[in-house]
């Protein structure tokens, strides 16, 4: 859980991604990317498609590796950790929501709340708890119903309680209200900003919807891979 | 756009999808398994029947009791055939003032068509293969009358009123089986010398026999022209007649050999499924993208169709190019091995092949495809769940089909098709039985102990399936596993290397004593079977000829004597069917072999009367035997209760092993016990047990095709499954599962799943081996404890260990990665 003084719990230092191409040249995604991201803050990270929103995020929670720079999640730096070691720092700490959902496709509502609770050994109450994360984003009905029964707002609303049940200190939101039609994407909005506050969590978005920006602390524009500030100081 | 060119961009856009990479490959190496078991089989029966034509002297034998039509003869040749004769008749054969009845074999100069004639001249004292029988003027004696007439290459004998030289002993003629039971020795005559003896009148009890050997279509067209030719006395010598023990050992071969290619089908099956069920959900996107960009119906399936069927050719030709290059290795081995030449195969296996690959994409993939056609395009592009209650019955019977007629076209064998592919449904059901009330009780476990959950399947669906298809592939494994060891144990029990190779025959009621007496002095173990010859006469009170018979069988049991036996104790080779074996006090009634039961129409309960050298005896059936003819040991059509021979006229017989090092107790024998006939049965041995070190490794290698078609099922259904364990290996990674976590889980899963397939398989195997052991092999039941162990223990650690090495790879991939593929 947080701490009430903010401290930066994730920074980068000259971040940077780039891959080799089909014929074999190299294509750089990310370059110079600097921030600092509080404990507590909400931050929307905007930008084009193919602006290289998406790698950020990943680079940022560890799911993937950068080519240079440096990335500090909750005080550890992630480039020296094996991915073992980046599993075990956000197992529990951290939470995930997707545009695709990524729910397990044969667990039911329930049974997916409970995966990350499950993978903790040092947790208990794991039924309890997963069914209170249910309810607070009112699908205590549908506890059983496999995410091919569940309509998208549905889904997204078993993979926002997957993310807040245990209590993480930053979630990633990849284009969290993608897939869903609009009425319904201001609710899932309305319930992860309000878990947000009430658990402190840091959130991180990656979104192109400016109106879903704006209601967050900061706003990061990212194009061609770096932020428009730097740009704009570079120029 | 012309029509290579379109091809080519059509295979090329295919050969993106992963599942058309493994359905091609699922294809082609069903194809190679199934035209290499075919090629293989085709060469070792191919060789097999061979061998059995040598031994009854050529590829058709036609016999009969009155000289066969000489058009016969030049309608074979003016086809192309050999042709050669051979006419039989007893005699007496006077040699330095001393008689002997003999068996006068009367041949044409290229006799025999097949297999090896081995003779012993004056100079030397080694038997040589010759080509041809005895030259005009000369004759050639078996040792049998050599023995009795002190007949030496060289000396001179009478037959009628023709003298012939002795030009050498004959030691082997090609078919010494079908002549192994008749008594008399015989003599070797050339037919141009048959008409100076004077012996061959209308009346003489002869039998003629032509013998024809050539291609084997040639054969075939022959023999179809010969059926519609035969008069009532002339009949088609099979394998059968002559040699039983031959006939079972290839039956029993050809039995399994066809088995062992139906479940390397079944397997191929499993696979081709599983490889179209992934390919169905791959194509269903852009199905229904074409769909929504105004593509009709049937212009998708004329698409998708055409793609199908360019998956054929590619995989038709590929499994046929592999399957030949397989039969190749194999056969130089098994030449090797068996030092024989095996015959080409023919192009059969080949045609399979193709019919293979249609029927399973036609069978096991298309109504997948169908299902996505036939599916609105807006269900797939919004992920919705679409209930296939109909198509789901379709793409089910289709499959079963497709299963169906495969089988059908390996065994070509309506029933036998018929029994394996319920026996497979049923498994099936079965299977998905124990699948689920497994996941129950797992679920019902993991919630009493908590984290333990995790490690449970995270798919129940893909755990169902995977376990069924694992399990009906072990299942056909082990299956073939333990038939395989029986027949090959069976094979080497029958023909231990102590067989009885000696007939001792016409044992005197007197020399009964002083004959046991030289046997256990000797130290050969020898039971002696009294043997009495009676004919058949009547069955319950009605009097019985061979006119009341259509069956040629029937009639040919019927005009000649039956041996009749007595005996107290069942010998290992006889079975009881039906009835009840004497007890020690029983005094009346008849045991009888089943088929010849079956052939005259009687049963238990009917009674039988035979005519024993003018008395009449009456009994009732009390037992039907199954008997093993390969056994080697004396066997009898009729068996009467103890002691109801004892008045009656009667010699005795007996069954010997004698080794070679020891063959000079032979004359010693013959010193002793001159009456008694000596019929020599080691050569037939020696070419059954050729036969059956053939089939041995026919079916080992028959087997192990059937292996790697097993192993492929493994390898497509786990594959199958990778792409949605992909996305789990991301997920369980992004909420922060170690590997090890993730490692435990896939191990413990996949161990699960292959050790419950395994003892699921053993325990059906068990049951439908000794099923069908009884039914197709004609053997003993068996329970075999050690294969449930073997089974689990194999299925955990295979599927276990393979499950684990496929998707070990995905660990290593980071989980960003991971998920960007999965949403792709």
């Amino acid at each position: 859980m947080n701490d009430n003084n903010p401290s930066p719990v994730i920074v980068t230092t000259t971040l940077g991604k780039s891959v080799i191409t089909s014929d074999q040249q190299s294509l750089t995604i990310l370059s110079e990317i600097n921030m600092n991201i509080q404990a507590g803050e909400s931050v929307a990270i905007v930008g084009a498609s193919g602006s290289g929103k998406s790698t950020l995020l990943g680079l940022l929670a560890g799911l993937d590796s950068a080519t240079s720079g440096s990335v500090e999640l909750l005080g550890h730096k992630l480039e020296p950790l094996d991915e073992d070691a980046r599993a075990q720092l956000r197992l529990g700490r951290v939470g995930f929501v997707y545009q695709a959902f990524n729910l397990m496709e044969n667990l039911n509502a329930l049974e997916n709340v409970m995966l990350p609770l499950e993978l903790d050994r040092t947790v208990t109450e794991i039924d309890q708890r997963a069914l209170d994360a249910l309810c607070e984003v009112g699908l205590e009905h549908r506890l059983n119903h496999k995410p091919g029964q569940l309509s998208g707002g549905e889904q997204q609303r078993v993979a926002l309680a997957r993310a807040f049940v245990t209590q993480p200190e930053i979630l990633f939101a990849d284009e969290p209200t993608g897939n869903l039609d609009a009425a319904t994407g201001r609710e899932i909005i309305e319930r992860l900003f309000s878990l947000q506050q009430q658990y402190r969590t840091t959130l991180v978005m990656v979104t192109h919807d400016d109106q879903l920006a704006a209601r967050c602390d900061r706003q990061l524009h990212l194009a061609e891979g770096r932020f428009l500030e730097q740009i704009a100081g570079q120029q | 756009m012309n029509w290579f060119t379109m091809i080519k961009q059509q295979w090329r856009q295919r050969w993106r999808l992963p599942e058309v990479r493994l359905m091609l490959l699922a294809l082609a190496l069903s194809v190679t398994a199934v035209t290499a078991v075919g090629f293989v089989t085709d060469r070792i029966i191919f060789a097999m029947m061979g061998q059995a034509t040598e031994l009854q002297g050529g590829d058709l034998v036609l016999t009969s009791a009155r000289p066969p039509d000489p058009g016969y003869l030049q309608k074979a040749q003016s086809m192309g055939l050999a042709t050669a004769t051979v006419t039989q008749f007893p005699s007496m054969v006077v040699a330095s003032e001393k008689l002997q009845l003999a068996q006068v074999k009367v041949v044409s100069s290229n006799y025999p068509l097949k297999g090896a004639l081995k003779i012993r001249s004056q100079s030397t004292n080694v038997s040589s293969a010759v080509g041809s029988g005895p030259a005009v003027g000369n004759a050639w004696v078996d040792p049998r009358l050599s023995a009795s007439l002190d007949l030496l290459p060289g000396n001179v004998v009478e037959l009628g009123k023709n003298v012939l030289n002795i030009d050498a002993i004959v030691t082997q003629m090609p078919d010494q089986g079908v002549n192994a039971f008749q008594f008399a020795p015989v003599i070797v005559i050339n037919e141009h010398d048959l008409e100076a003896t004077g012996l061959l009148t209308a009346a003489s009890r002869a039998r003629f026999l032509f013998l024809f050997a050539g291609e084997p279509e040639t054969i075939e067209r022959y023999t179809s022209w010969l059926k519609a030719q035969l008069k009532v006395t002339e009949r088609i010598r099979t394998l059968e007649d002559g040699m039983p023990a031959v006939q079972q050992a290839l039956e029993r071969a050809q039995g399994f050999l066809g088995l062992a290619a139906l479940l390397s089908v079944i397997l191929a099956g499993a696979a081709i499924a599983l490889t179209s069920h992934s390919l169905g959900k791959r194509e269903a996107k852009s199905i229904a993208i074409l769909k929504t960009l105004g593509a009709t119906q049937k212009e998708l399936l004329w698409r998708l169709g055409q793609s199908q069927m360019l998956l054929v050719a590619a995989a038709s030709l590929i499994g046929i190019f592999a399957g030949f290059l397989i039969q190749f290795l194999l056969g130089f081995f098994i030449r090797q091995w068996i030092q024989t030449e095996l015959p080409l195969p023919g192009i059969t296996p080949a045609l399979v092949g193709i019919g293979t690959a249609f029927i399973m994409t036609l069978g096991f993939s298309t109504p997948f495809l169908f299902r996505q056609i036939s599916t609105a395009p807006m269900n797939v592009l919004q992920d919705r769940p679409v209930k296939h209650t109909v198509a789901g019955r379709v793409t089910i019977l289709s499959a079963l089909g497709g299963v169906y007629l495969l089988m059908w076209l390996q065994s070509h064998d309506l029933k036998l098709s018929l029994i394996i592919l319920v026996a497979t449904v049923i498994a099936i059901g079965l299977f998905t039985l124990t699948a689920i009330i497994l996941l129950r009780l797992l679920k019902y476990i993991a919630r009493r102990y908590r984290n333990t959950r995790h490690l449970l399947p995270a798919d129940n669906a893909r755990f169902i399936l995977l376990l069924v298809i694992f399990g009906t592939g072990f299942f056909s494994l082990l299956h073939l596993t333990s038939l395989r060891t029986d027949l090959i144990q069976r094979w080497s029990d029958s023909l231990p290397t102590n067989a009885p190779n000696h007939f001792l025959v016409n044992i005197q009621p007197e020399e009964r004593e002083t004959f046991s007496g030289f046997a256990v002095n000797k130290q050969i173990s020898a039971d002696l079977y009294p043997m009495t010859r009676g004919r058949l006469v009547a069955i319950n009170a009605n009097s019985v000829g061979p006119d009341d018979y259509t069956d040629d069988r029937a009639k040919r049991l019927l005009e000649r004597e039956f041996n009749l036996s007595s005996t107290a104790r069942l010998s290992n080779s006889n079975k009881i069917v039906a009835g009840q074996w004497f007890s020690a006090d029983t005094r009346s009634g008849l045991s009888v072999e089943e088929d010849i039961a079956k052939t005259l129409g009687f049963g238990l309960g009917d009674r039988l009367q035979f005519d024993i050298a003018g008395q009449r005896i009456t009994e009732q059936v009390t037992s039907i035997r199954k008997v093993r003819w390969d056994s080697m040991e004396p066997n009898f059509f009729v068996i009467t209760a103890p002691g109801l021979l004892e008045d009656l006229p009667k010699t005795f017989i007996t069954s010997i092993y004698i080794p070679t090092d020891r063959h000079g107790l032979i004359p010693q024998l013959i010193d002793e016990f001159p009456g008694v006939t000596v019929i020599d049965i080691s050569a037939i041995m020696q070419q059954v047990r050729g036969m059956i070190d053939k089939a041995s490794l026919a079916v080992q290698s028959v087997f192990s095709m059937t292996l790697i078609a097993g192993l492929l099922v493994l390898y497509a259904a786990l594959q199958s499954q990778r792409r949605s364990r992909q996305k789990e290996i991301a997920i369980l990674k992004s909420l922060g599962a170690r590997k090890r976590q993730i490692r435990t889980m896939l191990i413990f899963e996949f161990s699960i799943l292959g050790g419950l397939s395994g003892l699921v398989a053993a325990i059906f195997s068990i049951a439908l081996s000794n099923y069908l052991a009884w039914f197709l092999f004609e053997m003993e039941p068996a329970f075999n404890p050690g294969l449930i162990a073997f089974g689990s223990v194999a299925g955990a650690v295979l599927v276990g260990a393979a499950g684990y090495l496929n998707v070990r790879p995905l660990l290593r991939v980071p989980p960003i990665l991971l998920l960007n593929q999965s949403a792709r």
